[in-house]
């Protein structure tokens, strides 16, 4: 049997003398939507960027796919199959949606960089690009520039860019944070629609949400991973009734 | 854009021969000008050591002068590899820093550079040297303003030619990434580094090509070439034009001259009215004088 494409075993990142991260261990399966659910401060979004690159662990290791991937560069990260998604929406402002989502097109075809022909002459590139958008419904607003989209618009943006990268493994940073319910719902029946392709780890604050889309779920309190399991599961649990929710009436 | 090219190209029927120098001395200071700007635009490295490479530039001239050599098909494109040498080695060493340090640390290396080259007794030292007559071209003599404006145009219009297409291929929109969100590039398989390096190194060997004509327009090459004058000049004159255009930094070259046409026949300090112009032009145009007068004439420019 192959290993599951993202495996995290015993990862520990502390910032000064607060250790975010103690001895983190996860695995994702092909397919799978795994929510990782904690109070603020858990050290979720810290886990994210470890796991992207973005942070380096002070010990443990990170396998992609089969591969170790600990010692690289997030970039290199991206180009093995990993993909993120930013909990404040980093898309670039100053481009249009089609630019933003040729960039990662062009990105995930590193390192041939092409240096002179024009990149909207790329055929290939626009329709790959043009695809990704279209799974976000966001084609028909391709030639927007990015400052004049709505907030919602932009997170579905975010998601586009992440899928131009055709990834193996999507991390999604709280994908729907700040928009409205209807919004809201789009982009979890979007996110759900994403499983053929990529196993996912979801941060995500809205039980709901989680309950509508994880088939697995893990909790995360003080950077330890006290519990995972089926959303129903792990529910049930009164460790994590205790540390995470206090009471039990917020289900 | 066009209508600035197209008056530079019927100047010389009609200006007198000092009037026709400023204006190549505007394309030459302007291509400089560009090439600094293209590194802020694509790659956000803003660098204040642009000096080192117009005056590597305007040296090599001098040097191959020194040992005998005087036609632009051989001299020039030898003194475009030394600059893109020393700006590899350069931008290999600064970018290891960014922000203020890289602005900082390219003002070091261009100051050493100035300090070897205004130290070496053969080149002129402080003093600098005359060429007495301007490099030719595949034998033909660029003594006469006339031709010699000509071939700046003609460089200046492939130079900015090249910088567009570089602006829309897949590494140009990179870099513009790049200037904006570091952090975001990575996250998309970006290596920013190797693609700021070779941005640096782009830019630097623009600017040694105006250091190159430079060199042959005054007929003269010294120490003020490399001096950190001229590094802040560059900026000052992309800060006048903006980035938010390619070619920003010739109107920004344009103004400077201007100004400096003006206001110093009235007083020897005319710079004093140069800090106010560019406040204005930060602030009320925003992005700079070119796409305002873009806006005015109704046209478009990448
Ligand atoms: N770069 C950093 N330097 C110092 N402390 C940090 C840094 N990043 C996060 N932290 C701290 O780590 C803890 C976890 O943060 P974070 O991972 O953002 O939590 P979450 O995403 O679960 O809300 C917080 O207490 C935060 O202040
Ligand atoms: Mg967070």
């Amino acid at each position: 049997m192959t290993e599951a494409p993202l495996v995290v075993r015993d990862l520990s990142k502390s910032f000064g003398g607060l250790n975010v991260t103690r001895s983190v261990s996860l695995d994702l399966k092909p397919g799978e939507i795994h929510a990782l659910i904690g109070p603020n401060g858990a050290g979720k979004s810290t886990l994210i960027n470890l796991i992207a690159g973005e942070l380096r662990p002070d010990s443990g290791a990170i396998r992609l796919n089969g591969v170790d991937v600990t010692g690289l560069h997030s970039e290199q990260r991206v180009r093995s199959g990993l993909a993120r998604s930013f909990q404040v929406s980093s898309v670039l402002k100053d481009f249009t949606v089609l630019e933003n989502a040729l960039l990662a097109v062009v990105g995930r075809r590193q390192p041939a960089l092409n240096w002179w022909r024009s990149t909207l002459s790329d055929t290939q590139g626009v329709e790959e690009a043009m695809a990704a958008l279209e799974k976000v419904g966001l084609a028909r607003r391709a030639n927007a520039k990015v400052a004049t989209l709505s907030y919602g618009e932009r997170r579905h943006l975010e998601l586009a860019m992440a899928l131009a990268l055709k990834p193996k493994v999507l991390l999604l940073d709280e994908p729907m944070a700040g928009v409205g319910t209807e919004e809201g719902h789009e982009l979890t029946e979007l996110v759900s629609n994403l499983r053929t392709d990529c196993a996912i780890l979801l941060v995500e604050h809205d039980m709901d949400v989680v309950f509508a889309l994880a088939d697995r779920v893990s909790v995360l309190v003080e950077g330890r991973m006290i519990a995972t399991g089926a959303p129903a599961e792990v529910r049930e649990m009164e460790s994590v009734q205790h540390a995470y929710f206090g009471t039990e009436d917020v289900w | 854009m066009l209508l600035l090219f197209l008056l530079l190209a019927v100047a010389p029927l009609g200006l007198e021969a000092y009037l026709l120098g400023e204006l190549t001395r505007v394309m030459i200071y302007g291509m400089a000008a560009c090439a600094v700007g293209f590194a802020i635009r694509h790659g956000g490295l803003v660098s204040f050591g642009h000096a080192a490479f117009f005056g590597m530039g305007a040296y090599c001239v001098l040097m191959a002068r020194n040992a005998g050599y005087q036609d632009a098909l051989l001299v020039w494109p030898l003194a475009l590899l030394a600059v893109a040498v020393l700006a590899l080695v350069i931008g290999l060493l600064s970018l290891r820093t960014g922000g203020v340090a890289f602005i900082m640390i390219t003002l070091g290396f261009a100051q050493m550079v100035y300090f070897i080259i205004s130290g070496s007794q053969s080149l002129g030292a402080a003093d600098g040297l005359p060429l007495f007559g301007r490099d030719t071209l595949a034998g033909l003599s660029l003594d006469a303003i006339h031709g010699f404006h000509y071939l700046v145009l003609v460089a200046l219009g492939l130079v900015l030619f090249v910088m567009v297409c570089l602006s829309r291929s897949p590494a140009g929109l990179a870099l513009r990434g790049i200037a904006h969100d570091e952090r975001r590039m990575k996250a998309l398989g970006y290596a920013p580094k190797r693609l700021q390096l070779a941005a640096f190194v782009f830019s630097a060997v623009v600017t040694g090509f105006a250091g190159v004509l430079a060199a042959n327009f005054y007929q003269f090459v010294g120490p003020a070439y490399l001096h950190w004058i001229v590094s802040g000049e560059l900026l000052v004159m992309v800060a006048l034009g903006g980035i938010a255009s390619l070619s920003g930094g010739l109107f920004g070259a344009l103004i400077l001259v201007l100004f400096e046409a003006i206001f110093s026949e009235y007083t020897t300090y005319w710079r004093i009215f140069l800090g106010p112009a560019v406040i204005l032009s930060v602030l009320y145009l925003h992005k700079g004088v070119h796409p305002a007068v873009e806006r005015l004439l109704g046209g478009r420019d990448d």
